[in-house]
């Protein structure tokens, strides 16, 4: 299957030090070798190889993520030159769905218009609606992120709703479930994501002891059950939230839209500043350079990068899973999880997920809830 | 435990007075005809 989702480092450093940061703290290194933003001439390139990508395959629409590091440090202006690049290079027909995501903290009013006005839409990544939340986002003096990270937040939802995505929040099960989904719809957002925080086998997730085996307490599934209960029991759907509604949409047998679920493919590929060809950043919670693949932009084809065995293996379905996923009856719904939550030092990624017990919580829960709700429409 | 509920085979149209199921079933409209790369599953970014 051909890439659809091409991820963009528009800067490669961050203007926060968030202390659990998977990128800049955690086992990859690649980071400190990259120039922190990208040329000119890599961004020509990149522009040109989806172009070339999009015309190969006949793609009607592309997804183009502007990503980082704090893909704000380039500029509004530069971001919006970028987008505009890569819609003029595409084929007649390809549409390309822009987005920037970013901590929110160098937002300004006139930064989101321009944005808008080169159809960019913002996705924002906090840890919570409330300042007691986001104690963890600090700049590099450790100065708390929150009272600018709000107010970006709040000018996007007050002066440019229809350029707000939605906000990403990593799950912290200590926090109360409800506290902090009310208070990210307090910051009203048209859609949210729940994040598992990345941790594999061999570097568990706060919290979580998988090697305790079966009957295992489950904090993270509880939290998202906790969460799921009052946005599905809400008089309206007050946010869409994916990780619950591409749940639903693979109980229902439809294909997903999210790597966190799931069997269907994942078709991003990420373009480092120095115009190297990556697999997902999230990989490199497992190992440094575990998202490496040897290409480039200069010289390679994203055609060349769909060869490489890391991509194929996330195209692979269950063909890429380990026997105890095959065989469980939850197959097509997890999927396994994220893949970088199978991870384990010594056998790679054929394993389970870390959250495999949380998952199974989570995906049982909503199926529940959906057989109820569904009860006078027989198949 | 075991398996999950059948859910396969519900009529869409049909679930489309459960006031978010309605609304994330209207959303996913067309999503079984929907080509593969245009299902974009990225998770860290909108």
């Amino acid at each position: 299957m051909p890439f659809g989702q091409f991820i963009l480092k528009a800067h490669g450093r961050c203007n926060l030090a968030c202390r659990y940061c998977y990128l800049y703290e955690g086992p990859d290194h690649t980071w400190r070798d990259r120039p922190s933003a990208a040329s000119p001439a890599v961004l020509d390139r990149t522009a040109a190889r989806i172009a070339e990508h999009a015309a190969a395959h006949g793609l009607g629409s592309v997804a183009l993520v502007l990503h980082g590091g704090e893909p704000l440090l380039a500029g509004p202006d530069r971001l919006a030159a970028l987008a505009d690049a890569v819609r003029e290079r595409v084929p007649a027909g390809c549409s390309v769905r822009t987005t920037v995501q970013t901590n929110a903290t160098l937002l300004t009013d006139a930064g989101i218009a321009t944005l808008a006005r080169h159809g960019i839409r913002v996705g924002i990544s906090l840890d919570g609606g409330l300042a007691a939340h986001n104690t963890l986002r600090t700049d590099h003096a450790g100065r708390p992120s929150w009272p600018a990270a709000s107010r970006g937040a709040r000018l996007l939802a007050d002066h440019h709703p229809e350029a707000y995505a939605g906000i990403l929040t990593v799950v912290d099960p200590r926090t109360d479930p409800v506290e902090m989904y009310e208070s990210l719809l307090a910051l009203r957002p048209p859609a949210l994501d729940l994040l598992l925080p990345h941790g594999n086998w061999s570097s568990p997730p706060p919290g979580l002891s998988p090697a305790a085996g079966p009957g295992r307490p489950t904090p993270y599934g509880d939290w998202l059950c906790t969460v799921f209960d009052r946005w599905w029991g809400a008089p309206r759907r007050e946010t869409r939230v994916r990780l619950f509604e591409e749940c639903v949409a693979l109980l229902l047998g439809l294909p997903a839209a999210t790597e966190s679920l799931g069997l269907d493919p994942l078709n991003a590929v990420v373009i480092e500043t120095d115009g190297s060809i990556e697999q997902v950043d999230s990989l490199k919670s497992a190992y440094d350079g575990a998202a490496a693949t040897g290409l480039d932009v200069f010289h390679h084809t994203f055609d060349e990068a769909l060869r490489h065995p890391g991509v194929a293996a996330r195209q692979a379905g269950a063909g890429a899973l380990a026997a105890a996923c095959r065989a469980c009856p939850l197959l097509t719904v997890c999927g396994g999880g994220h893949y970088a939550h199978r991870y384990r030092a010594d056998n790679g990624f054929h394993n389970p997920s870390v959250y495999c017990a949380d998952l199974e919580r989570l995906i049982r829960h909503i199926a529940e809830r959906l057989a109820d709700a569904t009860a006078g429409d027989p198949p | 435990t075991g398996e999950l509920p059948d859910l396969l085979g519900l009529d869409l149209a049909a679930l489309r007075d459960h006031p978010v199921l309605a609304e994330v079933v209207a959303d996913l409209r067309g999503r079984a005809e929907q080509p593969k790369e245009m299902l974009w599953g990225f998770t860290n970014a909108f």
